[in-house]
């Protein structure tokens, strides 16, 4: 662990609370643009606060064997983010429905229909990706938003790296059935929900 | 495509606003440098979660309490304990009226006066390494103030910030005069209701919480129980689960403060001569220096043996 590592940040910041302020500047943005991701711009300002000050407060449990702090930072922001259940469907929905309008490419050949059709489907994928379960969702969206690594998320949310593959599978198992609809028409909701599985 | 580039085409593309991210920074430095000034810049002891300790209130315990606001001991119960408590719930709890307001929560229901319906829960009320610490807290001759069991049902909103003994006026920051505990019969999540409390506001003195303080979730497995002195600011966390969650409220008050529950009618002498000595003076079958709670010049111990 070379000094000025996020761990060693923390360990001076035990004595010296100051020192925690660097910790914000080195990754407050990429944890304020997840927050907005999911909560939308003022839940996440407000939010963005609370993952630092509830990390200062938890800083003595940082584990200094990980020499950055950032999925230690997402998995407090997690955390946070579900008390915002309605906040984040809002969000989530109004993305959707304006990716799903954006302008279609010019032409006709396959690649610009299956544009359209991936468009059209984006207000199903939103619908479906707000009924996972709530472990699985957290865990799909720091893969595919936040781009986390199995071992990161895994640190995070405080689980097994087995868990971390098993959640995203079934989560993918769930919305592959958006992309592959025996007919042309798309499922209701109803049809692709999880019947409420959680981890045990 | 596939399903992955989907959700990744519903992630709202914003850049992060400068501007947010500076403010942000300036409250950080400023949340910083009160806690240095509040706190002396002493690190709070850790773990806060500990294992019983037994009859003698251990200091550590105590320390925790003290720095933290509160502590958990876990596996206090024996699973069998946290089953008798369930099982002597459950015909309250089934026919149970839900709460009458937004305090009570109206998905949310109580069962209040425990000492006067079953026996399970003289396990909870006289539990050695809970009585230890209110003795050292309270004082001698300290009394049982309420004793009831919380049950939040699914879509149950968070309760309002507040301290158990707000309704004792008397100005803050000061010791506690209560001690309150929180037997989770449920597991205890942050999705399912488990308490929110505000670490260190037991020191606060006229201080109210901010719209958004830093609240901790309190989480712990079934069997474990909390402690917090009656001052420290807390609330009923949302129930966003699908799941009901149950716990028990024990608290405890000094000897000279008047107990919620009015034990002495909920149990009159004829049933109370069916309960421990310890929980009789727990109810207030007890004198407290010097002479508060007699009755006709007497010990109302008594009464309870004149009754027999």
């Amino acid at each position: 662990m070379g000094p000025g590592s996020d761990a060693d940040l923390i360990a001076v910041s035990l004595q010296n609370p100051s020192a925690f302020g660097e910790l914000y500047d080195r990754h407050a943005a990429m944890i304020l643009r997840y927050l907005v991701r999911r909560v939308g711009p003022t839940a996440g300002e407000q939010l963005l606060g609370d993952t630092f000050r509830v990390g200062f407060e938890r800083r003595s449990s940082f584990d200094p064997a990980h020499e950055s702090a950032r999925p230690w930072l997402y998995g407090i922001a997690t955390n946070l983010v579900r008390r915002h259940r309605r906040a984040e469907d809002r969000r989530v929905r109004a993305t959707a429905r304006l990716a799903g309008r954006r302008e279609s490419p010019a032409g006709e050949d396959e690649q610009a229909i299956a544009a359209t059709d991936a468009r059209a489907l984006l207000p199903a994928v939103a619908d479906a990706v707000l009924a996972l379960p709530e472990a699985d969702r957290e865990t799909l969206l720091l893969f595919a938003w936040e781009d986390l690594s199995y071992e990161e998320i895994a640190v995070a949310l405080e689980i097994p790296a087995g868990t971390v593959r098993s959640r995203l599978n079934r989560a993918r198992r769930t919305l592959r059935q958006l992309l592959a609809p025996p007919t042309r028409s798309q499922p209701s909701v109803a049809e692709i929900a999880p019947g409420g599985t959680r981890d045990g | 495509m596939d399903e992955l580039d989907l959700v990744r085409k519903i992630a709202p593309d914003d850049e992060p606003d400068d501007f947010v991210l500076e403010r942000g920074r300036a409250d950080l430095a400023s949340f910083l440098r009160g806690w240095q000034q509040r706190t002396g810049g002493a690190e709070p002891l850790r773990p806060w979660r500990m294992t019983a300790p037994g009859r003698v209130a251990d200091q550590a315990l105590l320390d925790v309490i003290e720095h933290e606001g509160y502590v958990v001991l876990e596996d206090a119960l024996a699973p069998a304990t946290v089953e008798s408590v369930r099982e002597a719930l459950s015909p309250h709890l089934g026919a149970g009226p839900f709460g009458r307001n937004e305090f009570e929560g109206f998905h949310t229901k109580r069962v209040y006066s425990l000492p006067a319906k079953s026996r399970a829960f003289d396990p909870l009320i006289e539990d050695e390494s809970v009585l230890a610490v209110a003795e050292t807290m309270l004082g001698p001759n300290f009394l049982l103030t309420a004793a009831l069991a919380i049950e939040i049902g699914p879509g149950e909103t968070a309760q309002g910030l507040h301290y158990d003994e707000a309704f004792y006026s008397l100005p803050r920051p000061r010791p506690p005069v209560s001690l309150s505990t929180l037997w989770a019969i449920d597991d205890f999540t942050a999705e399912n209701g488990g308490t929110l409390l505000v670490p260190g506001s037991h020191r606060w003195g006229d201080e109210m919480p901010s719209p958004r303080p830093e609240v901790v979730p309190l989480e712990m497995s079934a069997g474990s129980v909390a402690l917090y002195p009656g001052t420290l600011w807390h609330a009923g966390g949302a129930n966003v689960s699908d799941e009901r969650r149950l716990g028990v409220s024990i608290q405890y008050v000094v000897s000279w403060a008047r107990q919620q529950e009015s034990y002495l009618l909920a149990i009159p002498p004829k049933a109370a001569r069916e309960v421990s000595p310890r929980l009789r003076q727990l109810l207030g079958y007890s004198i407290g220096p010097a002479f508060m709670g007699h009755v006709d010049g007497r010990h109302p111990e008594k009464l309870v043996r004149a009754d027999r």
